[in-house]
């Protein structure tokens, strides 16, 4: 009996260090280049191929759940930004009046990276990546995965890695949104995010916003509001006390054209609940 | 583009007022958390715990009770007991007078899976079982682990995360911050809470559906 407990609880517990497990998700990266020219800049997609019936997280996972992360270790000359820009995610029901912001069958989420020019030959990236995984249950697994890329005359794009949704849909045009924010209340007890639509109609079910993920704030449900100035949609939250600096957050507006393609724009949001 | 936001913010005042008013007053508005405030009385229960017996919150009048919403097959829950961490939390405060109970809302979860893994993981007190949700719907919980202080008076004085680290990583405990051991150590000295209430991590609740 004891030796049956004790094998379940090390599968528990030793679940993401099994290589031989079969895991819910396969990972590799893909570089934008497949050759690159000294100086230049380029990216790295990380590639998650998710099980069917399971599912990642976003930045801000929501309810429930852990975004993954990747470690990468690179040649000298060669720095890679440790800020991962995501693409639009979905709202997964995670029980009852619970919602977790992730990703079904695939994640594709993208590295900047920059090259000295004084780099030559081949440089090789290798990425330690971790995620958690959920079905009913949640698993938490990790992969070692590496690229290389050649050194040459010049920059020629990755035909594969074209192939992905272009990150740039996904990166914040930081001056658009100049009548988004954040508002708060007087006592700084709650507050509104708001993300400004423009002055044609609304489509409500074309249109979403994610909240940041913020200590101190916990997010309700997205309204859509309107007004002389044209319309928002809108995030009320509530403050947990307790706030010793200011924190920085995006949120994520979500558009849907006719043809079902989303396409996300990033909206930085300053939280200052500092008393 | 600040004098822009500010325009639009004033015009957008009513309706952000309206819309604030709405959410406080909306009790579904997400959490369960517009109904039970910090302060409040805690919400009476009687759950079986892992031997069968009755445990009610009011056989504990006058002591600090810790409520650990908990449920074995969670990462996060994993991360707090595989190397003891938990157990240790609850011995040190179980010896200062505390009383520490471990609240299964999983729809799935057992008298006999709770004897079991209480067994298994060399839990010491009891974990009661709430697989109808009934009493985790009460408090709010969504996560696990959720934790919550009830006081000697019997009112809320903590709600939120175990600790500051919300990752899966046992490695990651030692050096967190564990918020559940700060507010027992004021709450012990007959301090005020200093960080009543946190944002709580982890898997959410595997409530029975409805």
């Amino acid at each position: 009996m004891l030796g049956w407990s004790a094998a379940l609880i090390l599968s528990l517990c030793f679940a993401s260090l099994s290589v031989a497990q079969h895991k819910r998700v396969v990972v590799d990266v893909v570089p934008s280049s497949s050759s690159l020219k000294a100086g230049d800049d380029f990216q790295i997609a990380v590639r998650f191929k998710i099980e069917s019936g399971w599912h990642m997280y976003w930045l801000n996972p929501g309810d429930s759940g852990l975004p993954p992360t990747v470690e990468w270790t690179a040649p000298e000359g060669i720095k890679i930004d440790p800020k991962l820009a995501f693409p639009p995610p979905k709202r997964i029901a995670a029980g009852e009046d619970l919602i977790s912001y992730g990703y079904e069958h695939e994640l594709v989420v993208f590295a900047s990276a920059t090259s000295d020019r004084q780099i030559s030959g081949a440089i090789r990236i290798d990425a330690k990546v971790s995620w958690l995984v959920c079905k009913d249950t949640c698993i938490s697994e990790k992969a070692d995965t590496s690229t290389t890329i050649a050194i040459g005359p010049k920059t020629a794009p990755n035909p594969s890695f074209q192939a992905f949704p272009s990150p740039a849909t996904v990166q914040a045009a930081k001056t658009e949104h100049g009548d988004s924010g954040v508002e708060l209340s007087n006592d700084m007890t709650a507050g509104v995010i708001s993300a400004y639509l423009g002055t044609d109609d609304v489509d409500p079910a074309r249109v979403d916003l994610f909240p940041p993920s913020v200590e101190y704030a916990e997010f309700g449900k997205p309204t859509i509001v309107k007004n002389v100035k044209g319309s928002a949609i809108t995030i009320p939250f509530r403050v947990l006390p307790g706030m010793k600096e200011a924190a920085d957050g995006d949120a994520m507006l979500v558009r849907t054209d006719d043809k079902g393609n989303r396409t996300g724009t990033l909206i930085p949001l300053r939280f200052d609940f500092v008393k | 583009m600040k004098t822009a936001f500010f325009s639009f913010a004033l015009a957008l005042g009513l309706t952000a007022i309206v819309s604030l008013t709405a959410f406080a007053e909306d009790k579904h508005a997400g959490h369960n958390h517009g109904k039970l405030a910090i302060g409040d009385a805690a919400p009476a229960f009687t759950l079986k715990d892992q031997a069968g017996k009755d445990v009610s919150l009011a056989d504990f009048s006058g002591k600090i009770v810790v409520l650990e919403w908990f449920n074995e097959g969670c990462p996060f829950v994993v991360k707090h007991y595989k190397e003891g961490h938990m157990n240790a939390v609850a011995a040190k405060y179980t010896d200062k007078g505390v009383v520490w109970l471990r609240v299964n809302s999983t729809s799935k979860s057992s008298q006999d899976s709770n004897a079991k893994i209480a067994s298994d993981w060399k839990i010491a007190g009891p974990i009661l079982l709430d697989a109808d949700g009934e009493v985790g719907q009460d408090y709010g919980a969504t996560n696990t682990p959720h934790m919550y202080i009830v006081n000697k008076e019997g009112k809320l004085a903590y709600r939120g995360a175990i600790d500051s680290d919300s990752s899966a990583d046992t490695s990651k405990v030692a050096g967190a911050t564990n918020y559940v051991a700060k507010a027992l150590d004021e709450l012990v000295e007959g301090k005020p809470v200093s960080q009543p209430e946190t944002k709580a991590y982890g898997c959410t609740v595997k409530y029975a559906k409805n």
